[in-house]
């Protein structure tokens, strides 16, 4: 039991990165109606984009700010370039997806040929370790959960209560009601691409830290387990996401413990396949996330 | 020469498995990521069928090592990838298509790469499965570079033998149907057709050939192991699909052949600053990548786009092409107004 | 826009509009005066819908010009007719579920932020539903409040020219009058209304103008009471006769 509650502070961490992402994942869904499968490239971008910030600087605020910064210009950039050209034609909805795909291969051979195929090692940071309850959490652990519920709440704040967040549901839910309203439907997509960058690449500066070492794939290999969260959670919705993250990160730590942490993403691929397959719109997702999928 | 007959193998087998994939992307489709999947399968099976018993004190895990012929473990392997692309696409396309289909064909990909790496009694974990004999190496007694030469001709055949199966089928009732089905499932079904079935019989169709494919690689490298392949990989297959001409069969066979024998040789030619071994096989891929992009956004049928068939529908992968709505007018004045 | 109420003139000329390559609306002209009401009926699938939508912009139409108050506002993006004052309410999704109806409200106000409180105000004195409702979840609401709440998020930036897409659809006959007396309320302010609508009879009785639209043409026009006095439209659309299937006979020959 103890090798679990131990287990435990990891395990929110990893929920907290993933969801981070998945939040991403869900605001870029919301507005364009499509996986993204460039998402975990975004991440990696953060998390290289951290690295070059430490190098200099030596400051973790700012290394999270400049993976924020550059996760919100790679997401900007992967919705100008992947999908608006394609969301505007009525073209396939495949064909986007395919663009993503493409995509998310030039992002990681951009990053192999930068950085190289070798692990760049990434400063961790070990703290002081603190309980809480049964539950281990190292100072760093605690902080990167604070972070991520923090910026989870704002977002969740702005969306609900600021009229540029409510005109972003608007968009969300119908987009051409949204235009004959008046509403600047593709500057608010373009705004909410970028934001979702923001919290994409903070996940993936939280993903480098607790990986210790940068691979051109490090985000991309994340890309399922993201998924998994935002399916698992009811895809598009911010509160699913939250929940789906603690489902699949604790999961994926119990499967480390006590089956072998070799398996750990099986068992997040597993949930996410029969997540699909039994209950597309998502375990907590009920009404109002099947309404968000309605196309 | 060795080196051109050499291009020559792995770019035909290349083409083979470009071909497969057609069939599920191109005629029914179907963004399948788990294509390559079946190619490993195929090679594994082999693989282990022809190898002798793994010695373990060599530290080697392996199921089956029964010492068969290539034929054998030819037929075997692509059973095999046949019986479980049917298990699989059973299973995954009664319940999803679109980009549900493609995230639950990625999953299956990574799960089968997880535990051939991991799980070292199935196929020898990261080691992988080496020193496959050759394939009817006891009757034909070869040399080295006659057995290269061997194994050009035995791709080039089977080459020539899936040109002309999916030339013949993708004129056939099969072939048609499935295209409609791709086009507009919807009215398709309304005639009494189960774009479930069509679906699933292309899906295990290219699985098969996947797995001869894997077949062929395996033959040419002698070896396979996880680090010889990615889930990724799949992906590379469909610049040639997209560039050649989305479901077009002499499309693709010319747009594998361009893109991924013809980018790869190319590349070979920009000089790569020293020391960087992974400098070249990004670039290629970068090159991929936008050939992709740039083919979607210019010329998203491809450079030989598929003919219009008989029925009407063209093969634009779009929703509104113009033949599909005709059909669907068709089907409104058959059942009368408010269906279709 | 500039809100003043009054004589503002929707034309339509010579609108030819299709998704694909085939019209499916062709060569449509029509002009709807300030203040009156000008209604479309036709048999489902006749391309009202999509002449609607390509009157506020959503589809390109292939031909034709679209001006307000003589000015050519063709090819212009929805954003822009927005904003030079034409409303719309879609026959579907017309309001946006997740958002409460007073957010919707506000939502239609985007191009006037500062006169929302004013605006809403005046919506909800029109509709005093709206009013009780207002902290509720669109989709929560029923079939008839949803026609009031789309209406009045369309009427929320004082727009000059109101396109409504069957508004009355799936209604009970008692709220479909309703609907049809804040029609008639709108276009007494001025606006030129247009007005796609499945119960002929009530659009006609409450139409200065009707057309009837067959397979994307006009067949018929002229004031709705003459058309309601046609014995052979009124056998079409409304009263027993075949109940429009010839119509249909025509359109599958
Ligand atoms: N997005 C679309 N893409 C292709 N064809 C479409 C699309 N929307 C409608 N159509 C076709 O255009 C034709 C006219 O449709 P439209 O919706 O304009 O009819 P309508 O007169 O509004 O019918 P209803 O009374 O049922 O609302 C129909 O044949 C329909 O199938
Ligand atoms: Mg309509």
């Amino acid at each position: 039991m103890t090798a679990f509650f131990n287990a435990v502070g990891f395990g929110v961490v990893t929920a907290a990165l993933l969801a981070l992402a998945t939040t991403g994942l869900s605001l870029q869904y919301g507005v364009s109606r499509l996986p993204n499968f460039a998402q975990g490239d975004i991440m990696t971008v953060g998390a290289y984009a951290a690295y070059a910030a430490n190098g200099p600087f030596h400051s973790i605020a700012i290394d999270g700010i400049a993976a924020a910064l550059a996760g919100a210009a790679m997401a900007w950039l992967v919705y100008m370039a992947l999908i608006r050209p394609f969301a505007s034609r009525g073209t396939n909805r495949l064909t986007a997806v395919v663009s993503t795909l493409a995509g998310s291969l030039i992002i990681q051979d951009v990053l192999l040929i930068i950085f190289g195929g070798n692990a760049t090692a990434f400063p961790t940071i070990q703290g002081a370790t603190e309980h809480i309850g049964p539950f281990l959490f190292t100072t760093e652990q605690l902080v990167i959960i604070g972070v991520a519920l923090v910026v989870i709440a704002g977002l969740h704040a702005t969306l609900k209560f600021t009229f540029i967040g409510k005109a972003v549901r608007a968009v969300a839910d119908h987009r051409d009601l949204s235009r004959v309203s008046g509403l600047p439907a593709g500057m608010l997509t373009q705004l909410t691409w970028a934001v979702s960058g923001v919290l994409t690449g903070i996940a993936g500066f939280v993903l480098g830290l607790t990986a210790g070492a940068l691979v051109p794939t490090l985000g991309f290999d994340y890309l399922l387990i993201i998924f998994a969260a935002a399916v698992v959670g009811g895809i598009g919705n911010v509160g699913g996401a939250l929940f789906g993250a603690l489902i699949v990160g604790l999961g994926m730590t119990v499967a480390a413990v006590y089956i072998s942490s070799d398996y750990k993403e099986v068992v997040a691929l597993i949930l996410l396949i029969a997540t699909i397959l039994i209950r597309p719109t998502g375990l907590f997702g009920g009404r109002s996330s099947a309404r968000r999928f309605a196309v | 020469m060795t080196y051109a007959i050499s291009v020559l193998t792995l770019g035909g087998i290349t083409v083979i498995l470009a071909m497969g994939l057609n069939v599920q992307y191109g005629w029914a489709g179907d963004l399948n990521l788990s294509y390559y999947a079946y190619v490993a399968l195929g090679a594994y099976v082999c693989g282990v069928m022809m190898l002798p018993p793994p010695n373990a004190s060599e530290g080697n895990f392996y199921v089956l090592g029964l010492h068969q012929s290539f034929f054998v473990g030819t037929i075997v392997a692509v059973a095999v990838c046949a019986v479980v692309g049917l298990v699989v696409g059973s299973i995954a396309l009664r319940r999803v298509t679109g980009d549900y289909f493609a995230i639950v064909t990625l999953s299956v990909t990574l799960i089968f790469y997880t535990f051939s790496d991991q799980y070292a009694p199935l196929f020898n974990g990261p080691q992988g499965i080496y020193g496959v004999p050759h394939a009817f190496g006891g009757v034909l007694r070869f040399s080295y570079s006659g057995y290269n030469l061997f194994l050009l001709g035995l791709v080039a055949a089977v080459l020539v033998v899936v040109v002309f199966l999916f030339e013949v089928l993708y004129r056939s009732a099969f072939g048609r149907t499935l295209r409609a089905v791709r086009d507009d499932p919807i009215s398709v079904s309304a005639f009494g057709i189960s774009p479930y079935r069509r679906k699933l019989a292309a899906y295990v169709l290219g699985s098969a050939v996947g797995g001869l494919g894997g077949v062929l690689l395996l033959q040419y490298v002698s070896a396979f192991s996880p680090a010889g392949w990615s889930p990724l990989e799949t992906f590379l297959l469909f610049s040639g699909i997209i560039v050649g001409g989305v479901g077009s069969v002499w499309g693709v066979l010319f747009g594998a052949s361009v893109v991924l024998i013809g980018v790869p040789q190319a590349v070979l030619f920009i000089p790569a600053p020293a020391g960087a071994a992974t400098f070249l096989p990004a670039l290629q891929n970068c090159i991929i990548g936008l050939i992709i992009l740039v083919f979607l956004y210019l010329r998203p049928r491809g450079l030989f786009p598929e003919r219009s068939p008989v029925l009407g529908f063209d093969g634009a992968l779009k929703w509104q092409s113009r033949p599909v709505r005709f059909v669907v007018g068709r089907v409104r004045t058959l059942l009368g107004e408010g269906a279709a | 826009m500039d809100g003043t109420p009054g004589m503002h003139r929707l034309e339509v000329e010579d609108f030819t509009v299709g998704y694909g390559a085939a019209p499916i609306v062709k060569n449509v002209s029509l002009a709807v005066q300030a203040g009156t009401v000008t209604s479309i009926i036709g048999p489902n699938g006749a391309g009202k819908s999509t002449l609607a939508k390509a009157v506020v912009g959503l589809i390109k139409p292939m031909g034709g010009r679209l001006k307000v108050d003589g000015v050519d506002l063709s090819g212009r993006t929805p954003e822009r007719l927005a904003r030079s004052g034409i409303g719309y309410v879609p026959q579907v999704m017309n309001v946006f579920p997740s958002l409460t109806v007073r957010e919707n409200l506000e939502m239609g106000c985007f191009l006037r932020r500062s006169k929302t409180r004013h605006r809403l105000d005046a919506v909800f004195t029109m509709f005093p539903d709206l009013r009780s409702a207002a902290k509720r979840d669109a989709w929560t609401l029923s079939g008839g409040q949803r026609s009031m709440l789309a209406i009045g998020r369309a009427l929320m930036p004082e727009p000059n020219v109101l396109v409504l897409d069957e508004p009355t659809a799936g209604l009970a006959p008692r709220f479909q009058t309703s609907v049809w007396e804040h029609v008639r309320t709108v276009a007494g302010l001025g606006l030129a209304v247009l007005a796609i609508e499945q119960n002929a009879r009530l659009a006609l009785s409450n139409s200065e103008q009707a057309c009837v639209l067959v397979l994307g043409e006009v067949r018929r026009r002229g004031p709705g009471e003459e058309l309601l006095a046609d014995p052979e439209l009124v056998s079409l659309y409304i009263g027993g006769g075949d109940g429009g299937r010839s119509l249909h006979a025509e359109r599958t020959a």
